[in-house]
């Protein structure tokens, strides 16, 4: 995997067990706050980066907790990229984690109900999202970091050159490539239904 | 380098593509969930402010249950404990819910509002008298004569989850005044709000089951201009009928 911010991360923010560090104390206020502010982004970041729906609210539970743990070390300017570093490398753990529990696994991974092609047939949210989540799901992890803080979170290309730390070159390169992905996944998809459609006609 | 369009944003872009990015954009915890992850992390917040230590308490079988496998729980050491979860989940007062009623408490809201005032009949195109979601809400009498009322004034967040727990379950029994009043003393107790938008959402289910559908409309249109893309909005335009 291609220097992904959630691998690099791991070896700053976050990486030492919990139970092997003392704790400074909370700051109930600031801590609230946050949780307040980004719930949402942080549950978004980790349904797309793999972690199903049933699971989202542990996992988002988790990154508060290491959030708790660690927020007086994050300057306030830093805390949605600690917190996207976070939901990152814990949706990591977790999709390791599913692929030991085989069952969810299963669930995950199943080849779901074909979505249909039609933009009007996608008005099931839930088909929608089980393709989102197959597309979302083939694209590499850097450019997926990309791609999910610009076109869903709509964080500006600057912004998002400063959340991965990366240069904004960069950004625009992987965004370029993370959107063909997107491209040529849904491509991918509307062969398939065309194909199965013709088969059964 | 310039900033591109975005996909959803191109005029002759692919539909089915907007389409994926608008619903990823619109994904987000239930509100039962949001509730349970924002009491779970007070929950911690407590634990630690009062023991000075997350990890006083190894991870609990009982905590851990349902919860997810991959979680560091020695960090939850006394977190687990939290009560505030455990009465979000149904435990203590509340008979269990449905999850379906627990979802219908989640939305509920509250307090947004130091709305303790009687409830004014409704005046279709009237403000809201209430603290919308992202605003900060203002000090009204009611908030501030809270001390002299003898309400206890802003706790934490579980405090917040209990009292809108209390509204909750008075609807639940059908006892939509008495909703009413636990909202106004959640008003009363939470000038600032962290629930303000679930509390909102309640609010207006206990005015319908009051009886006063027109008020529940008001209020949720000024609701629902202001937070257009709530979680709660579908619902709330189901409920009320408000665009």
């Amino acid at each position: 995997m291609a220097d992904s911010f959630a691998e690099r991360a791991s070896s700053d923010w976050g990486r030492a067990p919990l139970t092997e560090r003392s704790l400074m104390p909370i700051d109930s206020a600031r801590l609230t706050r946050v949780a307040q502010e980004h719930l949402d982004f942080v549950w978004r970041c980790l349904r797309r980066f793999g972690v199903p729906a049933s699971d989202a609210d542990d996992a988002a539970q988790q990154v508060f907790l290491v959030a708790a743990d660690k927020l007086s070390d994050v300057p306030i300017d830093r805390e949605r990229a600690f917190l996207f570093a976070t939901a990152a490398r814990i949706a990591a753990n977790a999709r390791r984690s599913i692929r030991r529990r085989q069952s969810a696994y299963d669930n995950l991974s199943q080849a779901p109900e074909e979505p249909s092609a039609s933009q009007d047939e996608l008005s099931d949210q839930l088909r929608a999202r089980t393709l989102l989540d197959q597309v979302m799901a083939d694209m590499p992890e850097d450019l997926r970091e990309v791609f999910v803080l610009f076109e869903i979170e709509e964080v500006s290309i600057q912004d998002i050159a400063a959340t991965l730390e990366i240069p904004v070159g960069t950004v625009g390169s992987r965004l370029r490539r993370a959107r063909q992905a997107f491209q040529q996944a849904v491509t991918r998809h509307r062969a398939r239904v065309g194909f199965k459609q013709g088969a059964v006609g | 380098m310039s900033e591109p369009t975005r996909l959803i944003d191109e005029a002759s872009g692919d539909k089915l593509e907007a389409s994926l990015v608008q619903v990823a954009r619109s994904e987000g915890p239930s509100p039962e969930g949001r509730l349970r992850i924002l009491a779970a992390i007070a929950g911690a917040s407590a634990a630690t402010d009062a023991t000075g230590t997350a990890h006083a308490a190894t991870g609990s079988k009982v905590a851990a249950k349902g919860m997810l496998s991959y979680v560091p729980w020695g960090v939850l050491g006394v977190v687990a404990v939290a009560v505030p979860t455990a009465l979000w989940l149904g435990r203590g007062e509340e008979p269990k819910a449905s999850s379906e009623q627990r979802a219908t408490v989640a939305q509920s809201p509250a307090a947004a509002t130091p709305e303790v005032s009687p409830l004014a009949p409704s005046e279709p195109g009237a403000p809201p008298p209430m603290a919308l979601e992202g605003l900060p809400p203002l000090p009204t009498p009611a908030a501030a004569s809270g001390a002299a009322s003898g309400v206890k004034v802003q706790g934490s967040l579980a405090d917040e989850v209990t009292q809108l727990q209390k509204a909750k379950l008075a609807l639940k029994t059908g006892n939509g005044a008495q909703a009413l009043t636990e909202l106004n003393t959640y008003a009363q107790r939470f000038p600032r709000p962290t629930l303000g938008a679930e509390a909102t959402v309640v609010r207006i289910e206990a005015l319908r089951a009051t009886g006063n559908a027109a008020r529940a409309k008001s209020m949720a249109e000024g609701f629902l201009a202001q937070n257009p893309n709530s979680p709660y909005a579908a619902r709330l335009r189901s409920l009320t009928g408000a665009r």
